[in-house]
């Protein structure tokens, strides 16, 4: 930059709070002000340009109105190289000290969010806007809020003050009037999961979740959801959840009952020493398709007809050393992706650490998916 | 650049633990002001970190009052030690600005590390490298446990717990953390590498699951890799002083734990062969709890409360002790003889991850080992009269 050149900067932070339109019934008890967000470990977007935010540290999920919603025109590839320097730039700081918690694209206006925590954990909340990012407040929003201290309850703190125990929610996702979180506890190795209502209000579904998984030979309640989608299999929605280990289970959303355990139905064992990191779906000329990426294996690739047709629900122990089973799916050549989320129906975009080092935000189209 | 640089003394308005950096070029500034003005930088390091820039030219001062020009065009802070044009198209740090008439103000949407220097550019030239110190009196960052505390640990450990005395940076765990064999060897990928990290709600204590895939029986991981530790053999835990915390600092040692490794414990903690210490009525004297095995520390932490005859829970300390085999607790108030009630969670493990609902690794063969859904146990007591 030479000068004093006019060029509008990165701040463009105003929105959240000036952008005011018509209130939706969706916003109407939403509030502005600070919600004091103290961690961001998952977002998704719900309709209208609201973010939901999932705070381990807070144990609360958050709903903040970006008012952005604007419709994209054209849906562009997004690329940038070396994002975790750009923003260790951004924020001060080398890319040591930034983790990159989450990354999800708004719907509407195909806008790349994504959380990092810095040094101690400072949330952080970054928008790409062009080849700039821009900072979205988590100060002065329009929000609401609602706890997850159910989870927590039976471990208030002790008189010499030692901390909470701490929730920590591994995915989160709206579907249809309901803001679905998966979580891990930092004491047991258990599965949880719950669906709120929203608009929020007290009446949250509280479900434990039980699946046969494959790989551990027998039923197994203690492996923790770590990425799940809300889908239709048989004209009914289901659950798709991956776990730690991998396997991929389907819970039929209706048979899920407050307080109660649901089995479910694995129908893939993706392999062990795995850990999946997002789960979306795409279309590729027309016909959809299911796309799982994992921390140690390929990008995976399943169709959805094959775990609709797959009729032996996995039973029996997986014999091979590391093998998988179950419904196929394709590898596909990508690997070592931190982060992903879809563009739109055919675009994926991912956030893939290179063979080079570098970590790099590029888009994947359907014809090479 | 004209003129001298040169320097001048000013007033510190920061109190005595805050570092404080002026200095004042007399340089020409802007291309588009053709003036001369003389611009001070102070750093504060106070409560919320921030920039300082102090000028004294009027055309500047009054194109920023009338909003002709941004303060954030005019004064941009990078981190790194190189000058501004060796920066590149690095971008310039996130923050606030506010102006008052002769000065900008620029805050870090992060604060300023005190591991890092950086640069403060005012106008296309003006130049100043800053880097904050750390409070003189402040500790280093030490591992002040590793849980389990016993030496001694069985073949299914479940879980290790990391205690600092600061907050830690995120994202480090997997590698800093490292379980070598009595050859010195590297056990491979003991930890399920979970992210988000398990950081406790303060980020001074992080928890590590030993793969549960290679813990229990009969799983394929296990038959393929191999079990983490093995009975009758000897580990060390190795913590890596490379580790940074919070504010960007390596820890003050490395940590190594030796352990021993004995069988699997497959059996649930029963509340009935645990032995309580029970105090006597008028006094504070502990009642203590002792379960006959090491448990798992942060279960343990909350998985009691102690009630009285009226269903009264009663206020006091408690703690975790002797490595991690007795829970005590000392009531605020004295006891009085008669009957008290503790209440157990039942979510409470022991270091296999075994509660006393159910033991982690269930044989679904064996029915003997169905496991309950009590969420609470309750064990009686009676204090005795003391008089």
């Amino acid at each position: 930059m030479k000068g004093i050149s006019l060029f509008i900067p990165l701040m463009l932070v105003g929105g959240l709070v000036l952008g005011y339109d018509h209130i939706s019934d969706l916003k109407s008890d939403f509030r502005v002000g600070d919600p004091e967000i103290r961690s961001i470990n998952a977002l998704a977007f719900g309709p209208e340009g609201i973010i939901f935010i999932g705070d381990s540290k807070r144990a609360e999920i958050f709903a903040l109105d970006t008012h952005d919603q604007t419709p994209s025109k054209e849906v562009v590839d997004i690329a940038m190289e070396n994002i975790d320097q750009h923003i260790a730039a951004l924020l001060g700081t080398t890319s040591g000290a930034v983790v990159i918690q989450d990354m999800a694209v708004n719907p509407i206006s195909q806008t790349v969010y994504i959380a990092v925590h810095v040094n101690d954990g400072k949330p952080i909340l970054l928008r790409l806007n062009g080849d700039q990012f821009e900072h979205v407040s988590l100060e002065m929003v329009s929000h609401a809020k609602t706890g997850l201290n159910k989870a927590v309850k039976e471990d208030a703190v002790d008189r010499r003050g030692r901390p909470l125990r701490k929730w920590a929610i591994s995915d989160l996702a709206y579907y249809n009037g309901n803001v679905m979180v998966s979580g891990l506890s930092n004491e047991e190795f258990s599965s949880t999961f719950r669906s709120i209502p929203f608009p929020f209000n007290e009446n949250q579904v509280h479900s434990s979740l039980e699946i046969y998984h494959a790989a551990h030979g027998q039923y197994e309640t203690h492996s923790p959801i770590k990425t799940f989608m809300p889908y239709e299999l048989h004209g009914k929605t289901h659950l798709i959840a991956s776990y730690t280990c991998t396997p991929l289970v389907i819970f039929p959303m209706d048979e899920m009952k407050p307080g109660e355990q649901t089995k479910g139905k694995t129908v893939a064992e993706l392999g062990n020493r795995n850990t999946p990191i997002d789960i979306v779906s795409y279309k590729k000329d027309g016909k959809p398709y299911i796309l799982l990426a994992n921390t140690s294996r390929a990008l995976m690739k399943i169709d959805p007809s094959m775990i609709e047709n797959y009729k032996d629900y996995l039973v029996a122990p997986v014999e091979e050393n590391s093998a998988t089973a179950g419904v196929e799916f394709i590898a596909l050549p990508y690997v070592n992706i931190q982060q992903m989320d879809k563009l739109n129906d055919d675009k994926v975009l991912l956030l893939q650490r290179m063979p080079n080092g570098a970590l790099n935000l590029h888009t994947a189209n359907s014809s090479r998916l | 650049m004209l003129g001298n640089p040169m320097s001048l003394e000013l007033t510190s308005k920061l109190g005595k633990t805050i570092t404080t950096c002026i200095s004042v070029l007399l340089v020409l500034i802007f291309s588009t002001y053709q003036a001369l003005a003389q611009v001070a930088f102070e750093v504060s390091q106070e409560n919320k970190h921030s920039v300082l820039s102090t000028f004294s030219n009027g055309a500047l001062i009054k194109a920023l009052m009338i909003g002709e020009v941004n303060p954030r065009d005019i004064f941009k802070i990078y981190v790194g030690a190189e000058e501004k044009e060796e920066i590149g198209d690095r971008s310039a740090i996130l923050g606030t600005y506010r102006t008052i008439p002769g000065q900008i103000i620029f805050e870090p949407l992060v604060p300023f590390s005190e591991a890092l220097p950086y640069l403060a550019v005012f106008g296309d030239s003006i130049e100043y490298q800053f880097q904050l110190t750390p409070p003189p009196n402040r500790p280093p960052t030490r591992l002040l446990e590793v849980y389990p505390t016993t030496d001694t640990v069985p073949a299914n450990l479940l879980k290790i717990y990391l205690q600092f005395s600061e907050p830690m940076r995120e994202g480090e765990v997997y590698d800093r953390v490292r379980i070598y064999g009595q050859n010195g060897d590297l056990i491979k990928n003991p930890f399920v590498p979970l992210h988000p990290e398990l950081w406790d709600t303060s980020g001074r204590m992080v928890t590590l699951w030993l793969d549960p895939g290679r813990v229990k029986r009969a799983l394929s991981s296990r038959e393929t890799y191999g079990p983490i530790i093995e009975d009758g053999r000897s580990y060390r835990l190795m913590v890596d002083t490379l580790w940074k915390d919070a504010h960007g600092h390596t820890l003050e040692t490395g940590f190594t734990k030796p352990f021993h490794v004995i069988p699997a414990d497959r059996t649930k903690p029963e509340t009935r062969i645990w032995q309580l210490t029970v105090p006597l009525s008028l006094t504070q004297n502990p009642l203590i709890i002792a379960f006959g095995e090491p448990m798992d520390f942060a279960t343990t932490q909350h998985a009691f409360s102690v009630w009285s005859a009226k269903g009264e829970p009663l206020a006091g300390l408690t703690e975790v002790t002797g490595n991690e085999k007795l829970w005590k607790f000392v009531p605020e108030k004295h006891w009085i003889s008669g009957i008290y009630r503790l209440k157990v969670y039942s979510k409470l493990e022991d270091l296999a991850g075994n509660n006393l609902n159910k033991v982690f690794d269930r044989d679904l063969a064996n029915e003997s080992m169905t496991p309950s859904e009590q969420e609470f146990y309750w064990v009686e007591f009676e204090v005795p009269d003391g008089k």
